[in-house]
């Protein structure tokens, strides 16, 4: 079975951290909330903010786009995929 | 050359339907295993995806191979509840050797490959595998029920495979896996029988596109609705 996390775990943990702040948030908090080394967290927020799924605001919190709600179902819906097939 | 048909008249065009069901069901989730490859750049993610189009692409050789000896150059005889045919040209022969070949060689090579890439083995297993799965691909020519026994191994550790799954993550999700790769299996068992009952042909192949139609029902509903 699978136990190590891959990208896609990685990258479904920032926006699931995000959006439990009511789809804001501060990095520290992603930080804490995603399990993530500060390295992977700002390459992630990085990828996510260049493909217009969060922004950053001017207090430097993350805020998740309506693009980036939906990208967030979809990687639900693979992990679930993924789950189910043992991958 | 005069071939053996397993299928009753009856059924003849329906398995074809049912194949081409199943093919369908494998391209799509080949493409959705591509997505995922996509984004997680995983090569288990890019292989899943290619071991289900090798699935699809083997239905499609078998799809060939059946059509032209139902329809195509060929003439069908019946003695004692038994059907025979011959083939009346060379392409016809050909198309029958060649379709059930691949499709018997992509069959063996994607399901143990799905095997593979879920058990992470050592990379020497895959090449040793690989020249079981051609001896068995090009010797089970006259002895079919060599290749379904074979499928029957594969789609058993995978089904031991998919129960483990199922007892760990208690999902709706994963116990649909479980179920269609039993059905899978299932089918294999009633193709290793069909010599002794046509009607055998018609459980397996039945059998099977419950299997690959549980695996649509999962499709369905893993990326239609939201949990």
């Amino acid at each position: 079975m699978r136990n190590r996390r891959d990208r896609i775990d990685m990258i479904l943990s920032v926006l699931e951290a995000i959006q439990s702040g009511g789809g804001r948030a501060k990095p520290t908090h992603v930080l804490y909330k995603a399990n993530l080394s500060h390295k992977l967290m700002k390459r992630y927020i990085k990828e996510l903010k260049d493909r217009g799924f969060v922004v950053e605001e001017d207090d430097k919190s993350i805020m998740l786009t309506d693009d980036g709600k939906k990208f967030l179902s979809e990687l639900r819906k693979m992990k679930r995929f993924m789950e189910s097939f043992g991958l | 050359m005069i071939r053996y048909i397993f299928s009753p008249k009856w059924f003849y065009g329906v398995d074809i339907a049912f194949e081409l069901f199943s093919m369908i069901i494998t391209f799509l989730i080949a493409r959705y295993g591509y997505e995922l490859y996509k984004i997680s750049g995983n090569k288990k993610h890019k292989y899943f995806s290619l071991f289900f189009l090798l699935i699809g692409i083997a239905f499609l050789f078998k799809i060939i191979a059946n059509f032209d000896i139902y329809y195509v150059n060929t003439v069908s005889i019946e003695i004692a509840n038994s059907i025979f045919y011959f083939t009346t040209s060379h392409v016809s022969e050909m198309l029958f050797i060649l379709g059930f070949s691949i499709f018997k060689f992509l069959m063996l090579l994607s399901f143990f490959g799905l095997l593979y890439i879920l058990w992470d083995e050592k990379p020497g297993i895959f090449w040793l595998s690989l020249y079981f799965i051609l001896i068995i691909t090009i010797f089970s020519h006259g002895t079919y029920y060599i290749f379904h026994l074979s499928m029957t191994m594969i789609l058993a550790f995978l089904l031991s495979y998919y129960y483990r799954n199922y007892a760990e993550k208690s999902s709706r999700e994963s116990f649909l896996i479980m179920l269609s790769f039993l059905m899978l299996t299932l089918s294999q068992l009633a193709f290793i029988t069909i010599a002794l009952d046509m009607v055998m042909y018609v459980v397996g192949e039945t059998l099977q596109l419950i299997g690959y139609a549980i695996l649509l029902y999962h499709y369905i509903l893993v990326t239609r609705y939201e949990k």
